[in-house]
């Protein structure tokens, strides 16, 4: 007989009623802007107002001005009708490549078809839909609806809070065809009155692309290349909307920083001290690193198998690798999707190793079918800690990567609240789940400055989000003459590649040692080996040799000069030159040897370097001035 | 502006049904979606977008039945899918987590049909009459009627063999 007298007891078992705390202003919150209720009571008001201010004024660099309704313009996205149904088989493909994600969007998702362009012969199409709150965008070939493509979601909120007539939402990457093409371009959304997108590129000058279905996508073909034919670099340095009136708009867009080409630059890192940032300078109280439904295996979440994740731990284990993941016990694995209205999902493996714990972790992308990589670090040791940050390519003349960062981490059960500060000094609260968070931000807007506070709103952890890198020029080169004679490590001949008349590659350990005398000492990073000579440590020292490790033996691969006599008999002392004035006397005295792959200063942004390649061998001589010192260096490889 | 008449509902009225109703529809989108947490998400998202459809409510029915589909909308979408993997029973045991009474109600449930399982849930922890329930599920009053009786003599049954 059943314990049970009722069903409806039953049912209460299963979920009881329980009082919650009612939060409608978090309701209004996700509705997004609302119009003025005529006769809203007050409190409501009081509550749009401060939703505006939260929203309104950390969105946009543009101006902060929070337009009532002003996500209407976006026309069919705020409805959901944009563009029409997608074909029933390009639902279906993207219905089984979803299916196939570790992150999923729910099965319920509905593509709508925005637009198509021809690039390379072939059809891409640009399809639309929602998700929660979030407006997403996916780019497929037509012959590949199933492929992974390229995917951007935007968040509506930031949509509303900025007055910008289009975003970039992303940029796609396809490579096609015999002989291989590259195709690449940026999409994302225009408001209701866009007639077009000029996009502007670093060589090739200005396009433009027509705006459809609220949305646009411009796109463009180009041979790949080979690593010995590789195209010059042509990225997109600015784009603009332009409306029906004809009036032109500059829009954001992380990439567009340049200096002129022929001016030497690097990238050096955006602001990163958070004493010199916008919000609160500094921690006010202490709190603990505890994550407690970790720390007592609580199987929140999802469940998690590691081995599913495609990451070799048995292989490794076996072999004894060193990887706490790999050694370890695993104690609890979970999933988590720390936001609700994004489809991202964390990863999280507690782990103990040799009586250390730690929490590794991994981030499950929406249409992703692998993950990118897994990260360990000790468990409850900070009260916040970032798992991951975007992703950022770099080629010559700027960053490229997603327009919107996805930053993802943790924060301990000392933190009750976490918000985003941005360099106005406007902050936006952060949803935290589980311990888990996930931001997505437009890379314009970085870097801002991640708040924990404690249940008193008291300061317990500050973090930068990065921002892009800066594009600067090289310094004035100062290189330093040594009055000293060179040393043994230090008699270079770079036509035939010897160290004190030695040959020094592909030679082991104790035959460098017997070539060069002993070293300061060694080091062995990872998998290699390194002998540093005329030095204290891995920072500071004159010559540094390198082994990888082939077919069991470390056979020496590459030869570092960071300062000293290092003195060829032709060219003179090395680090006594500037760059540029090295390379001329390089070229002058080994064109039989050697060849110029990249002058110094001839492409913006790849660093302030000249590269040589040996005309017979497979060799990489590289002449670099170190941006914050002025001082040459040169760093020798050979494969 | 046409907030209130003769179509649409207002956010006053929205809002006091939150007011009111808060606990029951965490209560349903708990049970839909075993996660008292994602089902406080999904209640939140739920009325959010009723907000944002308010217009296209047509007074034809309960306000608090409309919002309903809304909220199950919701919990649906962050219904998550069959974890990727399976790490096993004997993981979970090892978590402390023995099979339990409330496990195999839960296994109950879990056996009927989805729509059933909503039209349970509203009946049982909201209390809604047939017509609110039809009208949250898009289904007719018969519907409900017939799937309410089919589903209450499934877990009794279910409830029962359990115990012998």
């Amino acid at each position: 007989m059943s314990r049970f007298p009722s069903v409806s007891d039953a049912l209460e078992l299963l979920v009881p009623r329980v009082e919650e705390e009612r939060n409608w202003e978090e309701v209004v919150r996700r509705a997004g802007p609302l119009e003025p209720r005529p006769g809203g009571r007050p409190k409501l008001v009081a509550a749009l107002a401060v939703v505006a201010l939260v929203v309104g004024a950390g969105a946009t660099p543009h101006g902060r001005a929070v337009v009532a309704a002003a996500i209407e313009r976006f026309g069919g996205w705020v409805s959901g009708d944009v563009g029409t149904p997608a074909p029933a088989e390009q639902q279906a493909a993207f219905e089984e490549r979803n299916r196939k994600a570790f992150a999923q969007f729910p099965e319920t998702t509905k593509l709508r078809l925005l637009l198509s362009r021809e690039a390379a012969g072939q059809r891409f199409d640009l399809f639309g839909f929602r998700h929660g709150s979030w407006w997403c965008l996916r780019v497929v070939r037509a012959v590949r609806s199933d492929a992974r493509g390229s995917n951007a979601c935007v968040p509506s909120a930031r949509l509303a809070a900025n007055t910008a007539s289009a975003v970039v939402a992303g940029e796609a990457r396809f490579r096609v065809g015999v002989p291989e093409q590259t195709v690449e371009g940026v999409f994302g959304i225009v408001a209701t009155g866009v007639r077009s997108i000029e996009v502007t590129r670093a060589r090739s000058g200005t396009t433009t692309t027509q705006a459809e279905s609220n949305a646009f996508m411009t796109l463009r073909a180009r041979p790949s290349g080979t690593v010995a034919t590789h195209p010059s670099a042509d990225s997109i340095v600015g784009l603009a909307a332009v409306r029906d009136d004809g009036s032109r708009e500059e829009l954001d867009f992380v990439g567009r920083l340049r200096v002129d080409p022929g001016v030497p630059g690097y990238f050096r890192p955006g602001p990163f001290r958070t004493d010199r940032f916008a919000g609160p300078k500094r921690v006010e109280a202490t709190a603990s690193g505890d994550i407690g439904w970790i720390r007592r295996r609580e199987p929140r979440g999802e469940r998690l198998d590691p081995e599913a994740l495609g990451f070799p731990f048995r292989r490794l284990r076996e072999r004894g690798h060193g990887f706490p993941l790999a050694r370890g016990e695993i104690l609890l694995s979970r999933s988590v999707q720390p936001d609700p209205s994004n489809p991202t999902r964390i990863g999280i493996v507690y782990v103990r190793d040799r009586g250390e714990l730690y929490i590794c972790n991994t981030e499950f992308r929406p249409l992703e079918r692998r993950v990118g990589g897994i990260s360990c670090r000790f468990a409850f040791r900070e009260p916040l800690g970032l798992l991951s940050i975007g992703s950022l390519w770099m080629d010559a003349y700027g960053p490229q990567g997603p327009q919107f960062q996805s930053i993802a981490g943790l924060a301990s059960d000392g933190v009750a609240s976490l918000s985003v500060v941005f360099r106005d000094g406007a902050e936006e609260p952060v949803v935290l789940r589980e311990n888990t968070f996930t931001i997505s931000l437009p890379f314009a807007e970085l870097p801002a400055k991640l708040v924990a506070r404690d249940g008193e709103g008291r300061v317990v952890a500050l973090q930068m989000l990065p921002g892009p890198p800066i594009l600067a020029r090289c310094p004035r080169p100062r290189p330093v003459r040594v009055t000293r004679a060179p040393r043994p490590y230090e008699r270079l001949d770079l036509g035939a590649l010897t160290l004190n008349g030695h040959e020094i590659f592909a030679r082991g350990i104790e035959d460098v040692r017997a070539a060069l005398g002993p070293a300061q000492f060694g080091r062995q990073p990872g998998s290699r080996q390194e002998l540093y000579y005329g030095g204290r440590d891995e920072r500071d020292f004159d010559v540094k040799i390198s082994f990888a490790r082939v077919r069991g033996k470390f056979l020496a691969d590459s030869i570092s000069i960071r300062e000293g006599a290092a003195t060829d008999e032709r060219v003179g002392q090395l680090l006594a030159h500037a760059p540029q004035t090295l390379q001329a006397r390089i070229e002058r005295m080994y064109p039989q040897a050697l060849r110029l792959e990249t002058a110094y200063g001839s492409e913006p942004g790849r660093g302030c370097v000249a590269r040589f390649k040996g005309r017979r061998e497979r060799l990489t001589i590289t002449l670099q001035l170190d941006p914050r010192s002025g001082r040459t260096s040169v760093y020798i490889t050979r494969q | 502006m046409k907030l209130m008449g003769s179509q649409g509902a207002s956010i006053d009225e929205i809002e006091e049904v939150y007011r009111r109703r808060l606990d029951v529809f965490v209560q349903v989108a708990t049970a839909v979606l075993a996660d008292r947490e994602g089902a406080r998400d999904a209640v939140h998202d739920g009325f959010a977008r009723a907000v944002v459809k308010r217009r296209t409510f047509r007074r034809e029915g309960s306000l608090e039945g409309w919002l309903w589909r809304f909220v199950l909308h919701a919990a649906q979408d962050a219904r998550e899918p069959p974890a990727p993997v399976r790490v096993g029973e004997d993981a979970e045991r090892r978590n402390g987590y023995e099979p339990s009474e409330v496990d195999r109600i839960r296994r109950a449930v879990a056996a009927l049909p989805d729509r059933q399982r909503e039209i349970v849930f509203l009946r049982y922890y909201a209390d809604l009459d047939y017509s609110a329930i039809a009208d949250a599920v898009g289904v007719s009053s018969g519907t409900v009627g017939a799937a309410l009786n089919s589903a209450h003599t499934s877990l009794r049954r279910r409830l029962e063999e359990g115990d012998t």
